[in-house]
């Protein structure tokens, strides 16, 4: 289990995260949305690293994450990283196996368990026919799934995405949202995703956390969150919350 | 055999290159000589020398060891302008970017005008001045592009500009001022030190082979760094320490390199694309390639810088630019529906 | 020295360090103020070993004359060619053009500064006589190789000219031949300074080494031989009064000096005419320019270290004094 308490973060002297309290169980898909400068990709850096942390405590399983080698916390928690920049002339199987990282060593040799789950991998993206072409050569939605693809060939407990559909069509966004919903119940993942798309992240994530100014302004179910009052908070915005006509989850639309 | 044995098909036109660059001179050995006489000094056997006596100084002496040089140069060139391709992420990089070779120049000339003793303590004053020209104005470099414990690599190619432009200025001025060394200055700034023989091997040698490891082993993390300092410190990568070694050790070859070589351009730049445009973007392999790759190049214009004139010899650098732009723009062209950068 | 080539070195070096300042055409005239150390120390009978002191302060011992020669630079050939022993010079480099037979030498490069180690060694010279624009390193690669190089200093004066001309003597086993060069080279020079004392006029000369850039012209400062010869030769060397041995002038500058004569050493890599600089703005109204004594000059007279230095000299002291020499 992933617990943060009172997570504090600033770029230079601007503060990006103040106070921020979470805890993500196995198996939970919890969805961070926010408007924009809110500090939802600041968070996702935060835990995995790529930011400093200014103030707070980050624990996995009980054990302080700043404990941990790179290697060690890599092992643990994989990216797909927000527009992941991918070198155009690697390969997919290539890219995908970078994802083993975290267990390769200086020379980056890789063991007959890396290429196994390299394989998982690229057959749970459906990629594995695509694995000799380069990556330029590749469409967004295919983009989008080497990047989840190298997440999950780290095969790590705990999964951050920070818009993972951004720039993809209506078609290939849920397919992604399936994937990874799938994937977290059938691995027991616990999943935290960055989505701008507020009715995609009642329609997928268990909890949504709502982010505004780099503090946590809500957390609980999708009914929870998404309210007139506190979207107008957050937002700045009116809308109208509604029954959504098939699932019991709330619509949300602009007044 | 070319696409699908890399290391084959490279290794096979080192040895060509190696063997040319042995056989041909600006004086003709007959090859049979020649095998007699490798076979001789190798084996210790032989019929007994019938050949002039100069023969043996002109094999073992000059053209043995300056083909020695010559490839290692040529492999240092190769590894470290791959290497600074891979960790700049600029397909424009070269090994020399980061100001090795205006401080290296900097520092021969400062041994030329300052009438310096041609040697210390054995080693030839102007390559070891050049050396620590090199490293010294890198690492000036590397620290003025830290900021805390990051280190910005466009700052760092910045810092780089500004300080070879500083650099060569204060050569220029230096060589404009001291008439009587200037012939010098120019014969080594475009061609290296005239030494010949073996010292100049042994004294580089170990900089070079400690240097080429390093960059040798950091195939796997240049590929990581190919996704960006965040992803890959996110994918776990040391990428603070990985940085430095690979900057050290490309330093610390092509600094070697440059003070017996002088600096030749076009190596370290065109190689590495040559073969990532036909081996692909894979920097455990791409590395080695191009070392391999910048030896035989570096090597066939030597060859041809020696015996184009002869008995003049051309600063290879001129052949390197000659040869390497046209055969590049063609490969360029030839790729161009292929991904790259 | 192809002055023309070396300036086009300069300026790809200045290219390739892609330095900030505008590029201007440099000349790079011969090396000066070499310390002088040659001596000969004994005329030896033929058998005995020669042991001399070379430029570098080396003690260079040879079991014999020396038979087969590499000469590497165009003052060691003519100087060997004078003293009588050019049929033992086997190699020479690229720019040792005189006398003509010395072109029947083997040459050894040198012209991209680098020298054929392979040809020189196929030579299998016994002697390789080097000189102050050799490299330092080049010798000692040289050396390393087996060979015996002797480093002939520049001269600074006559004095120095003649004594080299006796190293040469003793090297090449020429004794007899190089003490009558000698003083016969000191018997001309000696004429000429004869001939000048008595003279009326300093003209002032303005020595034009590469007017590539015709509004900062090289030329030479004090303290060359060049300067010296100018002096000899009862001219006032424009030059002298500049900070470097080697150095541009304004035209601005050489203009308002107005010279009474100007040489062109540069004429004959450049092709210049004295109509050519006539027609340069405001060269026009310059003494030497009014009165037509500009002058084409044969550099190699003055800045090769060589024997030919008492030509260049006669030729100046002609060219300044011509009521002298009739």
């Amino acid at each position: 289990m992933l617990e943060i308490h009172n997570l504090t973060v600033y770029y230079g002297r601007h503060p990006a995260l103040q106070s921020v309290s979470l805890a993500l169980r196995p198996g939970e898909i919890a969805a961070v949305i926010g408007p924009n400068g809110a500090g939802k990709s600041t968070l996702v850096k935060a835990i995995s690293g790529a930011v400093p942390v200014r103030a707070g405590r980050l624990t996995l399983d009980g054990r302080p994450l700043e404990s941990l080698s790179g290697p060690e916390r890599a092992r643990r928690i994989a990216v797909v990283p927000q527009g992941g920049h991918l070198p155009p002339a690697f390969t997919v199987e290539q890219t995908v196996l970078l994802g083993r990282t975290p267990y390769l060593g200086w020379l980056g040799r890789a063991g007959p368990g890396d290429l196994e789950a390299v394989e998982t991998a690229l057959a749970e993206t459906g990629l594995t026919g695509l694995r000799e072409r380069v990556v330029s050569e590749l469409s967004g939605g295919e983009h989008q799934r080497v990047l989840l693809a190298r997440a999950l060939a780290a095969r790590a407990p705990i999964l951050l995405l920070d818009e993972p559909a951004a720039h993809l069509d209506l078609a290939h966004q849920a397919a992604i949202f399936r994937q990874v919903t799938r994937l977290s119940s059938e691995k027991d993942l616990a999943v935290l995703m960055v989505m701008h798309d507020l009715n995609q992240a009642a329609a997928y994530a268990d909890r949504i956390l709502l982010l505004a100014a780099g503090e946590i302004r809500a957390d609980g179910t999708p009914e929870e969150v998404l309210t007139r009052v506190n979207l107008a908070d957050a937002y700045g915005v009116n809308v109208q919350i509604v029954p959504h006509p098939l699932r019991k989850i709330p619509l949300v639309l602009l007044e | 055999m070319l696409q699908r044995h890399p290391f084959l098909a490279n290794l096979a036109f080192l040895i060509f290159a190696v063997i040319l660059s042995i056989a041909v001179g600006s004086v003709f050995i007959p090859p049979e000589t020649l095998a007699r006489m490798l076979a001789e000094r190798v084996l210790g056997a032989g019929s007994g020398a019938d050949w002039p006596a100069s023969f043996a100084a002109i094999l073992f002496d000059v053209r043995i060891p300056h083909t020695a040089l010559v490839l290692l140069t040529g492999a240092a060139l190769g590894g470290s302008g791959a290497a600074y391709q891979g960790l700049f992420r600029n397909p424009l990089a070269d090994p020399y970017l980061i100001g090795v070779a205006s401080g290296a120049g900097l520092g021969a000339v400062l041994a030329l005008t300052g009438r310096w003793p041609v040697t210390w303590g054995g080693y030839l004053s102007v390559p070891a001045a050049a050396f620590l020209g090199g490293l010294a104005t890198v690492l000036l470099v590397y620290s003025l592009s830290r900021t805390g414990r990051t280190l910005p690599v466009t700052t760092l190619i910045l810092a780089g500009v500004a300080i070879s432009a500083f650099t060569s200025a204060v050569t220029s001025y230096l060589m404009l001022r001291s008439e009587d060394e200037l012939r010098r200055a120019i014969a080594w700034l475009l061609g290296g030190s005239p030494a010949a023989g073996w010292p100049p091997v042994f004294a580089v040698a170990p900089y070079l082979l400690v240097g080429m490891a390093g960059l040798l082993s950091a195939g796997h993390a240049l590929n990581v760094l190919q996704f960006g300092e965040e992803q890959a410190g996110q994918l776990g990568l040391p990428v603070g320490r990985a940085k430095g070694l690979i900057i050290v050790a490309a330093s610390l070859t092509t600094a070697a390199a440059v003070a017996f070589s002088g600096i030749i351009g076009f190596i370290g730049l065109v190689v590495p694309h040559i073969v990532r445009l036909v081996w692909g973007e894979d920097y455990r392999r791409l590395i080695p390639l191009a070392m391999l790759g910048g030896s035989t190049a570096l090597l066939l214009s030597d060859l041809a810088a020696r015996v184009v004139l002869a008995p003049q010899t051309l600063p290879v650098g001129i052949v390197t630019a000659l040869a390497g732009a046209p055969f590049f723009l063609w490969l360029l062209r030839q790729a161009r529906r292929r991904a790259y950068w | 020295m192809n002055r023309k080539f070396r300036t086009t070195l300069v300026l790809s070096v200045i290219f390739l360090l892609s330095a900030c300042r505008p590029a201007g055409p440099a000349a790079t005239p011969e090396p000066v103020g070499a310390t002088r150390a040659a001596t000969a120390t004994e005329a030896a009978p033929e058998p005995v070993a020669i042991v001399l002191t070379d430029g570098r302060g080396a003690e260079i011992t040879l079991d014999a004359p020396a038979g087969r020669i590499v000469s590497l630079a165009p003052s060691n050939t003519e100087l060997l060619f004078a003293v009588g022993a050019g049929a033992q010079v086997v190699g020479r480099d690229s720019f040792s053009d005189y006398p003509e037979a010395a072109l029947s030498a083997t040459d050894i490069g040198g012209g991209f500064g680098e020298i054929d180690t392979e040809t020189l060694l196929s030579l299998d010279p016994d002697l390789v006589l080097s000189a102050d624009i050799i490299a330092p390193e080049q010798n000692e690669a040289l050396e390393r190789l087996g060979l015996t190089v002797f480093v002939l200093p520049n001269p600074l004066e006559f004095a120095d000219l003649y004594e080299n001309v006796l190293v040469a003597g003793a090297l090449t086993g020429r004794t007899a031949e190089a003490k009558a060069l000698a003083a016969d080279l000191q018997s001309r020079v000696a004429a000429v300074m004869q001939n000048v004392s008595a003279a009326e006029t300093t003209p002032l000369v303005f020595y034009q080494l590469d007017s590539t850039d015709p509004n900062a012209p090289w030329t030479t400062g004090p303290g060359t031989f060049i300067d010296t010869l100018i002096k000899m030769a009862g001219g006032e060397n424009l030059g002298a009064v500049l900070m470097e041995p080697w150095a541009q002038i304004s035209a601005e500058d050489l203009i308002a000096s107005d010279p009474d004569i100007i040489l062109m050493g540069d004429a004959v890599w450049s092709g210049l005419t004295p109509e050519d600089v006539a027609a340069r703005p405001g060269w026009g109204a310059i003494t030497a320019v009014v009165t037509g004594r500009v002058y084409a000059f044969d550099d190699n007279l003055v800045s090769r270290p060589g024997p030919r230095l008492v030509d260049g000299l006669e030729a100046l002291a002609q060219l300044f004094h011509p009521e002298l020499f009739e």
